[in-house]
């Protein structure tokens, strides 16, 4: 019995899903993410994997550029620019609420608050700053918050991701639990983030290509044709989730604000490349 | 006659336990099941002939008899594939109610007829 | 004649009790649906389709269709309790799908 018991221990040591979890390491987990697509995909470079799903057909990548040629998120640039631009009715304006007014940030978001010891994204700091300002906030999934964040991004064009995640036990707490969510199988379909976008990137889910996870958020807010107009990380996580047929999170959860702080930080020292445009 | 008769009657009698031939209903039943995005859409993963714009995240779906000749391996691999590997992304049609006992068999005998 | 009418009567009256029975079997089901469904949405893994089918059962229910009511919401229960086992198994599994 007691030799039982002993080889019972022994399996479970040995077996990596009941092995005790390690002690949180975002820097050698970024290094074995990068790393495990670098292996995958030896062709790409680190900065090619921003355009996601159009490194793996030359005839997708041809429509894409032509695309590009006019791109379909200028109006909401040109939207988000004036909406930025334009005073509160105390007499503030966005620029107010950031570091460097607001122009060329999006590459340090999403970032930790110490104060309230939440996760912030780009999106949610804009609506926080309306707040402080007496105005409602806006939907964090598209149209007036999507332009702006689409405005805000698009001054930080190829400036390389910049994730912070200090050693505040609140904040290794927020990564390590946007890292359980994109890792654990969810919905009748039983599929996690990484289902797709690790295990399956670059292979086709009926005629389209599956974006690897990483660089998946540099091109966000997108224009997707699908959806015919622009919108944040958060509207796709929302789609994501309910392709699954899981019932998704609320915009400004925990749960999506810490998806969106790990998986950001997943790919860092790649180059902003949003507004983008996808199919 | 008469023995034509009783040949029959035996032939019916020990049908299940030989391999029931699939009527073109369930292969049609089962081919409605495998392209149809809300049912079990397989098209979406794996290309099989008649499947437009097949996905490659599985393997083709090509001389099925023999890729899986045992039936009762085939329904246990589309019912819950992640009780024999767990790391596939193939979803548990079976277990997570996806499809019933009897549309899981139809997509057998339509990928059969592969 | 009397006979007629007297197997008339135990009919009604029989129908009557399957309909009180059906009634309070539908009625079970939907709280049983709802409690595993709590403990679903809970453990951030409702599933929609366990959804639908308890919308499908609280419709079929105000219908007096309480055959359909029953049988919709053993389905969202049944739903409910396999999205509980796969949130419940994830709690250890995830770590098994990421990159080393």
């Amino acid at each position: 019995m007691k030799r039982a018991w002993a080889m019972i221990v022994a399996l479970a040591t040995l077996a990596p899903g009941l092995a005790p979890p390690a002690k949180a390491d975002p820097a050698a987990d970024l290094k074995a993410f990068q790393g495990y697509f670098q292996t995958r995909f030896p062709t790409l470079a680190l900065q090619d994997y921003v355009n996601g799903p159009y490194n793996f057909s030359a005839n997708d990548r041809a429509q894409w550029k032509q695309i590009l040629e006019f791109p379909p998120y200028s109006f909401a640039v040109d939207a988000g620019k004036t909406a930025f631009g334009t005073k509160f009715p105390d007499g503030a304006d966005y620029a107010s609420c950031f570091p460097r007014g607001g122009i060329g940030i999006a590459q340090d978001y999403p970032k930790f608050d110490e104060k309230t010891g939440k996760v912030v994204t780009l999106g949610i700091a804009v609506n926080e700053c309306r707040e402080r300002h007496g105005l409602k906030p806006l939907s964090l999934t598209k149209g007036e918050l999507a332009d702006i964040v689409a405005y805000m991004t698009s001054t930080s064009d190829g400036k390389p991701i910049h994730v912070v995640i200090p050693n505040d036990k609140r904040a290794i707490a927020a990564y390590e639990a946007g890292k359980e969510y994109f890792y654990s199988r969810r919905g009748q379909l039983n599929f996690s983030c990484a289902s797709c976008h690790v295990q399956a990137a670059g292979k086709r889910l009926r005629g389209q290509y599956l974006a690897p996870a990483l660089g998946i958020t540099a091109s966000f807010p997108v224009y997707r044709s699908k959806w015919g107009d622009v919108g944040t990380l958060v509207r796709r996580f929302i789609g994501c989730n309910k392709k699954v047929r899981s019932v998704p999170a609320k915009p400004d959860s925990a749960a999506y604000r810490d998806l969106a702080y790990f998986l950001t930080y997943m790919s860092n020292g790649l180059p902003i490349a949003g507004p983008g445009a996808r199919s | 006659m008469k023995h034509t008769a009783i040949l029959l009657g035996l032939a019916v009698a020990v049908l299940p336990a030989v391999a029931l031939a699939a009527t073109p209903q369930q292969v049609a039943a089962g081919e409605k099941i495998a392209t149809t995005k809300s049912l079990g859409n397989c098209a979406a993963c794996h290309s099989f002939a008649g499947a437009v714009e097949p996905g490659n995240v599985g393997p083709a779906l090509k001389d099925v008899k023999a890729m899986i000749p045992d039936r009762k391996t085939f329904y246990a691999i589309v019912f819950d594939e992640q009780a024999r590997n767990p790391q596939t992304v193939m979803p548990a049609f079976g277990k997570n109610l996806i499809l019933t006992p009897r549309q899981i068999n139809e997509v057998i005998d339509f990928l059969y007829t592969k | 004649m009397k006979r007629m009418a007297l197997v008339v009567a135990a009919a009604v009256l029989g129908l009557g009790v399957a309909h009180a029975a059906g009634k309070v079997d539908a009625a079970r089901a939907i709280a049983g649906a709802a409690a595993k469904m709590k403990i679903a949405a809970a453990l951030d893994d409702q599933w929609t389709p366990a959804i639908a089918a308890f919308k499908a059962a609280k419709a079929a229910d105000a219908a007096g269709d309480y055959a359909k009511a029953e049988a919709s919401a053993k389905r969202a229960e049944a739903l409910a309790a396999a999205s509980i086992a796969q949130a419940r198994s994830q709690k250890r599994l995830w770590q098994n799908a990421v990159p080393r």
